[in-house]
């Protein structure tokens, strides 16, 4: 059976840099490596796996400043003491957060021994399942629909 | 490599070779990479080895079994609702 490795992830970015070097890293799964495994030794066979990796990453963030509105400001004169220096009111606030998706899933092993080179695909039955039961519920929907617009 | 200046690019990216009993095994997959100012996406694939063995070279591709299940579900389900689609449009 095929192992499959997936997730979501959730970060905190500090600012904008953290968000470059976030995505920067997601850049790593297209080097080479990243989706064949180091060789790993079984008896007389020397195996690697072959694994398909899909990566995504997206991040944002925010930050606004204003002052206080003519009201406000004619309040804040209004209330100074004599002697007293109006500073206008300032507001400033800002966020930012990102998120992402990483999920691998394993395609072939590829054995080398003996016999040579030998490239064993592997087979997601459960993910073969699933499109052949969508598959039927499309089909099932369509006669439906097409049951009804006969008798319409 | 084929890319669309720095947003969209597709390569394909040859691995570290190993050396496995005397037989030289090189892999090489296909990276389709989206990029844009607050984000990206990746989608890396094993595609083939190169093996040699006593000096000849030989390509062997690696497919993906599942997916090409999959694809042919899709491609059969889509034939299927054209084929109802079309008989409905008939039969009216």
């Amino acid at each position: 059976m095929a192992e499959e490795e997936s997730g979501f992830v959730v970060s905190e970015v500090a600012d904008f840099g953290d968000g470059r070097d976030l995505l920067e890293r997601l850049f790593d799964v297209a080097e080479p490596g990243a989706v064949f495994s180091e060789p790993v030794e079984a008896g007389e066979h020397t195996l690697i796996m072959a694994s398909e990796a899909v990566v995504s990453l997206g991040f944002g963030y925010g930050f606004g400043a204003g002052t206080a509105g003519p009201e406000a400001a004619e309040a804040d004169v209004a209330s100074l003491e004599p002697g007293e220096v109006d500073e206008p009111r300032r507001g400033r606030g800002g966020g930012g957060g990102g998120g992402g998706y990483s999920g691998t899933r394993a395609v072939a092993v590829i054995s080398a021994g003996p016999e040579g080179v030998k490239v064993d695909p592997v087979v997601d039955v459960t993910k073969v399942v699933l499109a052949f039961f969508t598959m039927i519920g499309g089909f099932l929907l369509l006669l439906g629909k097409m049951r009804q617009a006969m008798k319409g | 490599m084929v890319s669309l200046g720095e947003l969209v690019e597709l390569r394909t990216v040859v691995g570290e070779t190993q050396t496995i009993d005397g037989i030289r095994v090189t892999p090489e997959s296909q990276a389709f990479s989206v990029r844009w100012p607050h984000g990206g996406f990746v989608w890396h694939r094993p595609v083939a080895v190169v093996v040699e063995q006593d000096g000849v070279e030989s390509r062997m591709r690696i497919p993906d079994v599942t997916r090409l299940m999959q694809l042919g579900l899709l491609l059969l389900m889509a034939a299927g609702l054209g084929l109802v689609g079309w008989s409905v449009r008939k039969h009216r």
